[in-house]
């Protein structure tokens, strides 16, 4: 008598060939994509408006900060971090937000390197250790002696960091 | 593929108290998280857990409590089935992270925060192709292992890359003694920490430096695809025997 243990087992072992087929196609199309890397729409606003506000380099942050009698703010940020990029397009090329910053602040824009390089210039690195920065975009501003007076971490939009370089006068 | 398998492992999920309660409660966190005006991503995060705890049922306990011996002496495709399984608990998360979307939508247009359309959007398709990359490694990792493994083998193979990562960067910049033989040599050939670098990124990968990377996704969808089709291969030549763990 026939049971249903009598089908084809080997049919049961088939490999299925539309996903074959969908693997090699994927594989086909990631080699070929990858031969055109996608640019950031930072990276093509940066070429048409650069960034509006004036980065001043570590070395010459505080000198600059005791001179003006302003504070300093130093934006953290990394390459591959995502918000920092919105960051960047939303404040820093934006008219208004820039002035302020030029204005009220000496700006130092810190980039980390870590992940791409395995290590950070010594200058990035202890001001990361001093303001225990591990995580991206984080906002700094502090005194001209390095004092820090107001620390805030992730970018939450154009409005909130606004009312964050208000908040320090 | 198999629309029964398909169609159970949903109805499963769905009537399963543990999925209804974590519903519940991410609805709660991301309504409460939108209406202080907290970036969308944020929320997201928790989408990671939820996969595992769901992805890691695809096979492994089905195997070790006899059910799936049972299901095989039917005649069912081997990999049809594994792939209807994987379908199955992929649209059950895709429906969770749908819902979270929904309630970012409606928790800020309740606490009349503004809405980033791109910024959700491109959140959502994220934690969407970061679920089914991991169920479909999950799958994988079950093909050749029994009861929970496949998850202990996803998380101990993130927790141990990661750490031999950060020590293999580490000992690149060391100059002396021992470790500065090691250096030397990674120093040498970069490509060893590029290649590790490169399997990290393809395994467990980090979310796109530009919304809607193409290339991204791509990565996704092919590795998503080659590591249900290695599944496939290695669940269709093994043996089942009746006995259970």
């Amino acid at each position: 008598m026939p049971t249903n243990l009598t089908f084809d087992r080997t049919k049961q072992r088939a490999l299925p060939i539309w996903l074959l087929i969908l693997t090699a196609l994927l594989i086909i199309a990631r080699v070929v994509s990858t031969k055109y890397p996608v640019t950031s729409e930072t990276d093509v606003v940066r070429k048409s408006a650069p960034s509006l506000v004036r980065w001043t380099p570590i070395s010459l942050a505080s000198a600059a900060a005791l001179r003006s009698h302003r504070p300093i703010l130093y934006e953290f940020s990394a390459e591959w971090c995502g918000p920092c990029h919105i960051l960047e397009r939303e404040v820093f090329m934006d008219r208004a937000l820039a002035a302020k910053i030029n204005d009220r602040y000496i700006a130092v824009q810190v980039v980390d390197r870590q992940r791409e390089e395995g290590h950070n210039e010594p200058a990035v690195q202890e001001l990361m250790d001093r303001y225990n920065v591990n995580a991206f975009p984080t906002i700094v501003i502090a005194a001209a002696d390095g004092k820090p007076r107001v620390k805030d971490v992730g970018y939450e939009g154009r409005d909130q960091f606004a009312a964050l370089i208000d908040r320090v006068r | 593929m198999s629309l029964v398998v398909i169609a159970e492992t949903l109805r499963r999920h769905f009537a399963h108290l543990g999925y209804i309660a974590a519903l519940l409660i991410l609805i709660v966190i991301v309504v409460t998280m939108a209406a202080i005006g907290a970036p969308s991503q944020a929320p997201y995060e928790m989408i990671g857990l939820f996969t595992l705890i769901a992805g890691c049922q695809l096979i492994g306990p089905e195997f070790s409590k006899g059910t799936l011996q049972l299901i095989l002496s039917k005649p069912v495709g081997r990999s049809a089935y594994l792939v209807s399984r994987v379908v199955g608990v992929v649209l059950a998360i895709w429906v969770a992270i749908l819902v979270m979307f929904a309630s970012d939508v409606i928790g800020r247009l309740i606490a009349g925060t503004t809405i980033s359309w791109r910024t959700a959007l491109s959140t959502m398709l994220v934690a969407a192709l970061k679920a089914l990359l991991v169920c479909c490694l999950l799958a994988f990792f079950g093909s050749f292992s029994r009861s929970y493994v496949n998850v202990a083998i996803y998380v101990g193979g993130q927790i141990l890359s990661s750490m031999i990562f950060g020590l293999l960067t580490m000992m690149k910049s060391a100059v002396s003694g021992e470790m500065g033989k090691i250096g030397a040599l990674l120093r040498a050939h970069p490509g060893v920490l590029e290649g590790f670098a490169a399997i990290r990124r393809n395994v467990f990968p980090d979310g796109p430096i530009i919304p809607f990377d193409r290339n991204w996704i791509l990565m996704m969808l092919c590795n998503a695809s080659v590591a249900l089709l290695l599944a496939c291969v290695i669940f269709s030549r093994r043996e089942v025997p009746y006995g259970a763990d």
